[in-house]
């Protein structure tokens, strides 16, 4: 394929969302003029964009104190799911005895569990990383214990009569073949560790985007409430790209064409 | 010296058991290149896994070098090839050759100084630093046969290693190793339903027949040695393989 498709198909990829997000946006806008209605029910853009810029340094200080919690949250939670997820894999009794309750875990209401964190560890930083790892440690586990129980059968016989110990065995062949479903798990957790942080907020803090949201609603400032609404939603796109590169960078070997 | 003594393996528990082996003997003496050839499904391959050790007999011993050792002992004994080239797509092609002698404790530099010096042996000159998926299937194959024979273990166990081949490819690389194999010489017993590749390397040819797997025939290959690329072509190697055809072809027959 030469280069000149291949770039027409990248414009269509960014140009088909990107149109379809300005028609709204202007069909918003149109609504909102000709319908007068109030803005503390529906702000449009325009209005949004500008208090929003009003407001820019308030929300950059919010957004330094969430993103910190999503670093500290998201990390302590790819730990664990990690630790986890040779834990399972290790041994079968283990396996059978946390599963259910991983799989629970996700079950688990947080908005209404995330109050009782406040209570049992004060309005710190420790509830929202408890909360950021509720949302998000269920799909790195399943997915690095997924990889690692597909491992072929035929590569750890090869690495057998090299005389591999388990550590080995681990190290040159399980962890290596089981990074791509750690990744697509991930890809997913990236996705709902900023709402993580947003819930950990609302249930009791100072700062943060989600005490942000909170008071521009009480204020009716719902100009505001968009505003914010729309960073998160950078936020959580930037951080999932992040995983993305990551990925390429850490695996480029899943996106090679295997020839036959 | 290898000896396979009323070997017997069953998968599956009681009633629906299915019997893979029962009561096979060979033996491969020091220096011999032996050949396994059957059907597909007659379980040559659960064979070669037993001696590797991957898995333990039911019934009978494996016997090597006047010793009886374990399934777990006889996992290093042997130097182990299996059908896929396994070259893990993480690892440059050095990396995944120089694999075995890293795990054996062999320190990375001098693992990949070792496997670097044979590559151009090998026809693989040139492609140290690249990824497995940038080459050919019968350079992998080739990667994978450098692999395990730098593990420097005498006897070894190819299971159908030219097998996912195209037929071309497959040709030259059981020339290469026929050429190969008068250079390192060793012991080895190779799995296949090619009669071709059988005749083309060994010295003697056991003759399985279908589930449940039994020695049904012993053949001399009576070709001279060092064996040329072009060993299979003569009047008396033809007709070997079609005396083996017939008898792979009979064997089907009559299951």
């Amino acid at each position: 394929m030469s280069a000149r498709p291949l770039r027409r198909e990248l414009l269509v990829s960014v140009a088909a969302p990107v149109g379809l997000v300005l028609i709204v946006l202007v069909g918003w806008q149109v609504y909102v003029w000709l319908s007068d209605i109030r803005p503390q029910t529906l702000p449009g853009p325009i209005r949004i964009v500008r208090e929003g810029v009003e407001s820019a340094g308030a929300i950059w200080e919010h957004s330094l104190v969430t993103m910190s919690e999503v670093a500290a949250g998201f990390a302590i939670s790819i730990a664990c799911a990690i630790a986890l997820g040779l834990i399972i894999d290790l041994s079968s009794a283990l396996r059978r005895a946390l599963y259910p309750l991983i799989v629970a875990s996700q079950a688990v209401p947080i908005p209404v569990v995330a109050p009782l964190m406040i209570v049992w560890f004060g309005f710190g930083v420790t509830p929202k990383i408890i909360v950021i790892g509720l949302f998000t440690f269920v799909p790195i586990v399943l997915g690095f214990a997924a990889g690692l129980a597909a491992t072929e059968r035929s590569a750890t016989d090869l690495m057998r009569t090299f005389g591999a110990t388990r550590r080995q065995m681990y190290r040159y062949v399980k962890i290596p073949a089981a990074l791509p479903d750690f990744f697509t798990g991930l890809r997913i957790a990236a996705i709902y560790a900023v709402l993580g942080a947003i819930f950990g907020e609302l249930a009791g803090a100072t700062e943060g985007l989600g005490i942000f949201l909170e008071q521009s609603r009480l204020s009716f400032r719902t100009d505001l409430v968009f505003g914010a609404i729309f960073v998160v939603t950078i936020l959580s796109y930037a951080l999932f790209l992040a995983v993305v590169l990551l990925e390429r960078r850490i695996i480029p070997w899943r996106f090679h064409r295997r020839e036959p | 010296m290898l000896h396979v003594e009323g070997v017997g393996k069953r998968f599956g528990s009681d009633e629906r058991a299915v019997v893979a082996l029962e009561d096979v003997s060979l033996s491969v003496a020091d220096g011999e290149f032996a050949a396994l050839v059957g059907p597909s499904g007659c379980g040559k391959t659960t064979l070669l896994n037993l001696i590797a050790g991957l898995e333990d007999v039911d019934e009978g011993r494996i016997v090597v070098d006047g010793e009886t050792p374990s399934a777990e002992d006889r996992l290093t004994r042997f130097g182990y090839m299996p059908q896929q080239d396994l070259l893990f797509p993480w690892r440059t092609v050095l990396e995944n050759v120089s694999l075995g002698l890293e795990v054996q404790g062999v320190p990375n530099r001098e693992a990949r100084s070792r496997a670097a010096e044979l590559f151009p042996q090998f026809g693989l000159g040139g492609f140290e630093d690249r990824r497995p998926h940038e080459l050919s299937g019968g350079m992998r194959q080739r990667a994978s046969f450098l692999r395990t024979y730098l593990l420097g273990r005498p006897f070894l166990l190819l299971d159908e290693p030219f097998g996912a081949l195209d037929a071309i490819t497959r040709g030259q690389l059981q020339a290469w190793l026929a050429e190969t194999w008068n250079r390192i010489g060793g012991s080895a017993l190779l799995v296949t339903h090619d009669p071709h590749e059988a005749v083309a390397l060994s010295d003697r040819i056991f003759v399985m027949s279908p589930r449940p797997g039994r020695i049904v025939n012993v053949l001399e290959v009576d070709l001279p040695r060092p064996r040329t690329a072009r060993a299979a072509e003569t009047e008396a190697a033809h007709r070997l393989i079609d005396a083996l055809r017939h008898e792979t072809e009979g064997a089907e027959a009559s299951s």
